[in-house]
């Protein structure tokens, strides 16, 4: 008996003891010792804090939760300007709280659901709509229609990706279009000269070709050309997705039939057409049917950066990765015209908004305007691999002349008509997912494109019309 | 018939050439399984420059440490483990203490009641974690308990289904004559659990501690979900930190994915005897 009880106060004191150690895991984080790799920038800012004014008592501290997913070096350099925004406004305690890339869905999913979202959140474009439907942010339609704001200076398409029934929910801090990356020395190799400016999807389907070497160093051309052992692709990638829009609009071709793209119309007999030129090129053997998975071309990811094709289509990022690592001698155009006289690039873009359960949704307002005003664009976002900041006057800032690629302009001129990806609706990734093999299919040769695109237009209906 | 047809193979392959066919096939298929681990290793040493490289320098000739030193500064990855190390300790104590306590319980007091919620522990077994992230997410959001260790390590200390299970399973393996011995000296529930069903089930404790740390040390959504500022970040949440939008930072993540392999490797290769002996009870013998 009394041995019983000395064990039951054994059991119950390692209880207490652990009880002590969890009521450790809880409390607020601005209580606990700063870990030392962060200790440097916070004592900096501590400092600069102790230099600027105080808040008055009439001043009441504001606490301001901020959500990014960013990078280390991203992240290195966005703190750096909140630390300016700090020092202007002495009164605001802002919270950042990062989440990891791989991450952000699922945890903005959780947020919204439980009404914990950040007062200002860090949204990706391709992501906002499904959340602004579910009424996730606050509409934005008061404060951007402060002339001071100047929210005509942001480019109209990044503005869209934010927009829902007349209103804005967010404010685009930067774009950023795909580009056509050109290896400048397998172009001098085949002896072939970087396109012009004026070029044409013919002469993009012509230096596809004489890029295009099989193992035993033959082009596209030769009558005796392997397509089935290709070592070096004339171009890098082929429609193999929905969000392949800008591979059709210069044929006159518009897979979309209502503006958000929930109603898709890949059967129609232009697009088909238009699908028919890139299956072309496929399956030729001038640019991958596969492009990303690395099954066809051996290399996971797009065959441009990893230095096995001559045109590569990326996003403006690939700038900053190429500028790193230096590997690459290349240089950047614009997207060729079409037969039907237009040219066409995508173009992503991130936002920042503010969640609909903000207490503080004026102070959360201010807090975009500082992160999207000339100063903090120019000095923060500017930078090759972050992308271009969204105001068209400050845009020009991300332009580094000695640096490549050598027709930095290109950039600001895909920028005039780039769109943002759609459809991006609730239920796009579902479609995309469900998708993709059937582009490789067509590009392939083994679905025929009648086949397929009729198959992709049913599951966008299924999908869309459920989700709407 | 087929006993026959197995003595043969082994014969033939007790013979010599037998043996280096075997061998050689382990060796290509270990060399296989490990080419992702020289990857990660390969491309921990690299220069930036080549880790993107193709075809891939495998034996990059220009080896540095500085991804290391980068990495390890770029996040407090010193914080991160310290954070992860005392997750991993208090998520390991509770499972181990609740786990063992439920399955004893539910091995020796048998009856239809305590088969009956056996059963509904083994059910749950079934309910993905992501299916009651969010109503789990809603509780301890009002609780004021989000960004810190306490949802991430609470629910251990209420026992853990396939722990339970695994105890459960372990004790009943006892003898029930150790059990009634011990009543007959007047031994307390307590006092059975202590002094007989503990000291006989070291290798299920030590492998259900060894599974409960490798799943602490790698969880990523609990500590995803419930963490937000990077003071208190786990390594996972770290290294997950280094894939961007649209880049990842592989030199960087690479070598710090290194370090954190090796606490886990470590405790695997000491004690892997005793996860086979935990998970297959044999007091028999």
């Amino acid at each position: 008996m009394g041995n019983s009880l000395l064990r039951a106060g054994r059991v119950l004191a390692a209880l207490m003891i652990f009880a002590v150690l969890i009521a450790a895991c809880g409390g607020d984080s601005s209580d606990d010792e700063e870990p030392t790799a962060t200790s440097e920038p916070e004592a900096a800012a501590a400092t600069a804090t102790e230099s600027e004014p105080e808040p008055t008592e009439a001043e009441e501290t504001i606490t301001l939760r901020l959500g990014v997913s960013m990078t280390p070096a991203e992240l290195e350099t966005f703190e750096a300007g909140l630390e300016d925004i700090r020092s202007r406004h002495p009164n605001w305690d802002i919270q950042l709280e990062q989440t990891p890339q791989d991450g952000v869905v699922e945890k903005t999913n959780t947020q919204i659901a439980s009404g914990d979202l950040p007062d200002v959140v860090h949204v990706q474009g391709l992501f906002a709509q499904p959340w602004i439907r579910q009424g996730a942010f606050a509409s934005l339609a008061d404060y951007t229609s402060d002339p001071e704001f100047n929210v005509d200076d942001f480019y109209d398409a990044a503005l869209g990706q934010f927009q829902w029934e007349d209103a804005l929910y967010g404010v685009p801090n930067i774009v950023a279009p795909d580009l056509l990356f050109l290896n400048l020395d397998m172009f001098e190799a085949a002896g072939v000269e970087p396109p012009a400016a004026d070029w044409t999807m013919d002469d993009l389907e012509t230096l596809a070709y004489e890029l295009t070497l099989d193992s035993d160093g033959r082009n596209a051309n030769d009558p005796d050309f392997d397509p089935d052992s290709v070592v070096q692709w004339g171009l890098s990638v082929t429609p193999n997705n929905i969000w392949t829009r800008h591979y059709l609009l210069p044929f006159g071709a518009d897979p979309c039939a209502n503006d958000d793209c929930t109603d898709l119309q890949f059967s129609s007999p232009e697009v088909q057409e238009a699908l028919t030129f890139w299956a072309d090129l496929a399956q030729a053997g001038v640019a991958p049917y596969d492009p990303y998975t690395g099954n066809q071309t051996g290399v996971p990811g797009e065959g441009f950066q990893a230095g096995i094709a001559a045109m590569g289509i990326n996003g403006f990022f690939l700038v900053g990765v190429l500028n790193a690592t230096g590997e690459l001698n290349y240089d950047v155009a614009e997207f060729p015209t079409g037969p039907a006289g237009v040219k066409a690039s995508p173009l992503s873009t991130n936002g920042w908004a503010i969640a609909e359960t903000s207490e503080q949704k004026d102070a959360a307002w201010e807090l975009i305007e500082e992160l999207t005003s000339e100063e903090f664009l120019t000095q923060h976002w500017a930078e090759p691999g972050h992308g271009v900041p969204a105001r068209e006057s400050v845009a020009p800032e991300v332009l580094q002349e000695e640096a490549a690629p050598a027709n930095q302009q290109a950039i600001l001129d895909t920028l005039e008509y780039a769109e943002v990806f759609v459809p991006s609706a609730a239920g796009a990734f579902e479609v995309f997912g469900r998708t993709s093999d059937i582009f490789v299919a067509m590009m392939r040769g083994d679905t025929p494109i009648a086949d397929g695109t009729e198959e992709i237009d049913s599951i966008g209906d299924e999908v869309f019309g459920a989700s709407q | 018939m087929s006993g026959i047809q197995l003595r043969g193979v082994s014969r033939r392959l007790g013979s010599w050439p037998g043996r280096i066919l075997v061998y050689t096939m382990l060796l290509a298929l270990a060399a296989l399984f490990l080419l992702p681990f020289y990857w990660m290793l390969a491309t921990a040493l690299k220069p930036q420059q080549l880790v993107y490289s193709f075809p891939p320098d495998w034996l990059a000739g220009d080896l540095t440490l500085a991804n290391f030193r980068e990495g390890w500064t770029a996040l407090p990855f010193g914080r991160f483990f310290i954070n992860t190390a005392y997750v991993t300790m208090l998520t390991v104590a509770g499972t181990v203490l609740s786990s063992s306590l439920v399955g004893f319980g539910l091995a020796r007091y048998g009856g239809r009641l305590a088969n009956l919620l056996f059963v509904t522990v083994l059910l749950t077994m079934m309910v993905p974690p992501a299916a009651t992230l969010i109503p789990r997410f809603v509780i301890f959001s009002r609780l004021g308990w989000t960004n810190s260790y306490l949802p991430i390590v609470l629910p251990y200390w209420f026992g853990v289904p396939f722990f339970i299970f695994l105890f459960r399973q372990f004790f009943r393996a006892i003898p029930q004559e150790y059990f009634d011995a011990a009543e007959l000296d007047g031994a307390s529930p307590l006092d059975l659990y202590f002094r007989v069903a503990v000291p006989l089930s070291r290798p299920a404790f030590v492998a259900a501690a060894l599974f409960s740390t490798l799943i602490a040390w790698n969880d990523f959504l609990d500590p995803l979900v419930y963490l937000s500022t990077l003071d208190k970040f786990t390594i996972q949440l770290g290294l997950s930190s280094f894939r961007g939008q649209f880049i990842a930072e592989l030199h960087l993540m690479m070598p710090m994915a290194l370090l954190a392999m090796l606490p886990v490797l470590l405790l695997v290769a000491l004690g892997q005897r005793w996860i086979a002996r935990g998970l297959a009870p044999d007091l028999e013998k």
